[in-house]
């Protein structure tokens, strides 16, 4: 199904919730385009070593590394065209950015060594969100995919990934800080600060009382350090957010099909339609098969118990696969048609093999 | 050290990874504290609410609501706790909306690290030292429902990373003191919730070892979340996994093996690994049903646990 949705696009982002198989979905999505002799790229943010380990490496590189081919021959696929995968460093993307936006060296030292670069950098939320986006964005301008996997950070709350840009130039408007400072440096190299009249005097001084003084200080210092990097900064920002809602970027939305998760999914679902983005796809992940019936008198005697075990089991299958399809058929009332719906069925055994990603790919 | 001693202190933080299961746990700890008698708090950190479906109330927001006896909920807004915040240091309402209503404010508030978690957890320190006429505290357990793992443990260290960003000033004495509260083990705990899984089983073996290495804040409960009952002893499974593979009910007895057999060797794997971390397993419900009377079975289940573990 998800070949077809796939068909036009440079991008897929895959969206969804902490814990629900993100990473092993679009680990496999990418398995799947790449059957179809598309030459596609997997970012990943996860650092889990099983992932590696089932594309036959030990760790994932911060960029992008060929995979073998021969590792999934062996489980039946074969892939018709180069298939990559990558890690994302974030620290290291924010790094990258800086050090191109930038004029000059000793400005680019000066943001580094800055407190409040390395708040913005590793901690500030939504700043992940946003150098996932840049780093789409580079990537897709210095290489020729034909498709890019963005498995994204798991968000607290839906809307942070797909306003993260918007977050991060905000935070950065030097537009608001114009007013705040000065915008001179006086002799002894030392910047000031200065508030609008007298309300902002007043404003100033309860600020300093509460912070100190040097807080300030250092805040001002890197407002001013970042200056020359703003306006190329907005300008890309705008490039990869018209990438984000053009025709080339798809998004779908990975989920377990518990009945708790359904309002997370919905959520996520109600975000992209409502922004305009391109929805492909609602992935249940883990989907419970629904147990064919057993007749008790089909059940074995001996050992004593045993006949027992497995009617409880059948049981509890059953009332698990009649709960999770109750909660996806939920979904229609939302407005997803179910052939928007791709159903992944649990697997016996957690993935972990270039053979489990074959088989879940051959699901998509 | 019992588990009277774990459950003590009067602040209780919860973690773990995305999906675990952090928000029953902290509903099913906050319904048995209120169940015990205990006056207390249910917080959530600027959450996408949850708790409302399993307390089976109006959705919960940044004011406190009643919502069972002894037990209040409320969903932390950070920037309505900075509000308050100010409001209390400034004692003006003047001063506060210049400060506050001001889009370049509005810009070095944003600007300031961790400054949105200071105020919350300020919040809390502020409502955990309130006291009601006869002495008593108006909160004598308050539950934290902190944020997936690694935001989590950020989330308990802003106290530290504020005080370093500021150093001096109110902001700076009152981040120093909400670090006193979090990593004072009589005061405060943290319980860490996992399932039984391959990952969330390394995460949380990663996170207690960072919170042992950087003595953050006294460990309280290991919570292992929807456990399957094991219906197959070993020597069923044997007789299973041998049985010819044509038997109609092989595939549902084979699956239910194979998880019951991994869910045990991560309980073993997690349990060695956590010693002495006092531990409790929640139940998995097949149904996966939210809602009060789930709350009143896993509150029963960790009623039980506690009083054989104290017996």
């Amino acid at each position: 199904m998800l070949e077809k949705v796939l068909h036009k696009k440079s991008f897929l982002v895959c969206m969804g919730s902490g814990g629900v198989g993100k990473t092993t979905v679009s680990a496999a999505a990418g398995v799947l385009v790449a059957s179809l002799g598309k030459k596609t790229l997997i970012v990943t943010i996860d650092p889990a070593k099983r992932l590696a380990n089932a594309f036959g490496m030990d760790a994932l590189a911060p960029e992008p590394t060929q995979v073998d081919p021969k590792l999934f021959e062996q489980s039946g696929v074969s892939l018709r065209a180069p298939l990559s995968v990558m890690m994302l460093d974030m620290g290291a993307a924010w790094d990258t950015l800086i050090s191109d936006l930038s004029p000059d060296k000793t400005q680019v030292n000066t943001i580094f060594a800055n407190r409040f670069y390395q708040y913005l950098s590793r901690e500030l939320a939504g700043s992940q969100e946003f150098v996932a986006c840049e780093a789409l964005y580079r990537l897709h301008a210095e290489h020729d995919y034909d498709l890019i996997v963005l498995d994204t950070p798991p968000t607290v709350h839906a809307l942070d990934f797909l306003t993260a840009p918007a977050r991060i130039v905000s935070f950065l408007n030097q537009e608001a800080f114009r007013y705040f400072l000065s915008g001179q440096k006086s002799l002894a190299g030392k910047v000031g600060l200065r508030f609008l009249g007298g309300a902002g005097a007043l404003a100033q001084s309860v600020l300093e009382k509460l912070t100190g003084s040097r807080f300030l200080h250092e805040l001002t210092e890197f407002i001013h350090a970042l200056q020359d990097i703003y306006p190329p900064l907005i300008e890309r920002t705008q490039a990869f957010q018209d990438l984000l809602v053009s025709n080339e970027a798809g998004f779908c939305v990975v989920m377990q099909p518990k009945p708790a998760s359904m309002g997370e999914a919905e959520k996520l679902y109600s975000v992209i339609k409502q922004n305009k983005y391109a929805f492909c796809a609602m992935i249940a992940n883990g989907v419970m098969p629904a147990p064919k019936p057993v007749e008790s008198k089909s059940l074995p005697a001996k050992p004593v118990g045993l006949a027992k075990a497995i009617e409880q089991a059948y049981r509890e299958q059953s009332l698990i696969a009649q709960a999770e399809k109750q909660a996806l058929e939920s979904m229609q009332e939302w407005g997803v048609r179910s052939s928007f719906v791709l159903k992944l069925p649990q697997l016996m055994e957690d993935i972990h093999s270039p053979e489990g990603l074959a088989q879940l790919s051959t699901w998509l | 050290m019992s588990f009277i001693n774990t459950l003590d202190p009067q602040l209780h933080f919860i973690t773990g990874k995305g999906g675990v299961g952090k928000s029953t746990f902290a509903c099913t700890l906050a319904h048995y504290f209120a169940e015990q008698g205990f006056s207390t708090l249910l917080v959530q950190i600027n959450a996408e609410d949850t708790h409302s479906r399993y307390l089976e109330c109006p959705p919960i927001a940044h004011a406190f609501m009643k919502v069972a006896p002894n037990l209040e909920a409320i969903n932390l807004d950070p920037e309505e706790s900075l509000k308050e915040y100010l409001l209390l240091k400034l004692k003006s309402k003047r001063l506060h909306r210049l400060l506050f209503d001001n889009q370049v404010m509005q810009s070095f508030f944003r600007f300031m690290p961790s400054l949105p978690e200071l105020n919350m957890l300020g919040k809390i320190w502020y409502h955990s030292q309130e006291k009601l006429p006869h002495k008593a505290y108006r909160y004598e357990k308050i539950v934290i429902d902190c944020p997936a793992t690694g935001h989590g443990l950020a989330f308990l260290q802003v106290g530290e990373m504020a005080h370093k960003s500021v150093q001096s000033g109110p902001i700076a004495q009152e981040a120093a003191s909400i670090q006193e509260m979090v990593s004072n083990p009589s005061t405060s705990c943290l319980h860490v919730v996992t399932l039984a899984q391959d990952m969330p089983v390394q995460e949380t073996l990663g996170l207690i070892e960072t919170v042992k290495a950087k003595r953050l804040i006294g460990l309280g409960l290991l919570v292992i979340n929807g456990v399957w009952d094991v219906l197959f002893a070993p020597s069923l499974a044997k007789a299973v996994m041998q049985s010819d593979s044509n038997l109609e009910w092989k595939e549902v007895a084979q699956r239910r093996i194979l998880k019951e057999q991994e869910q045990q060797l991560q309980i073993k794997r997690l349990l060695q690994r956590t010693q002495p971390m006092k531990s409790v397993q929640l139940p998995f419900e097949p149904s996966g049903e939210v809602s009060s009377a789930t709350l009143e079975l896993l509150a029963a289940s960790l009623k039980s646990q506690l009083e054989f573990q104290d017996a």
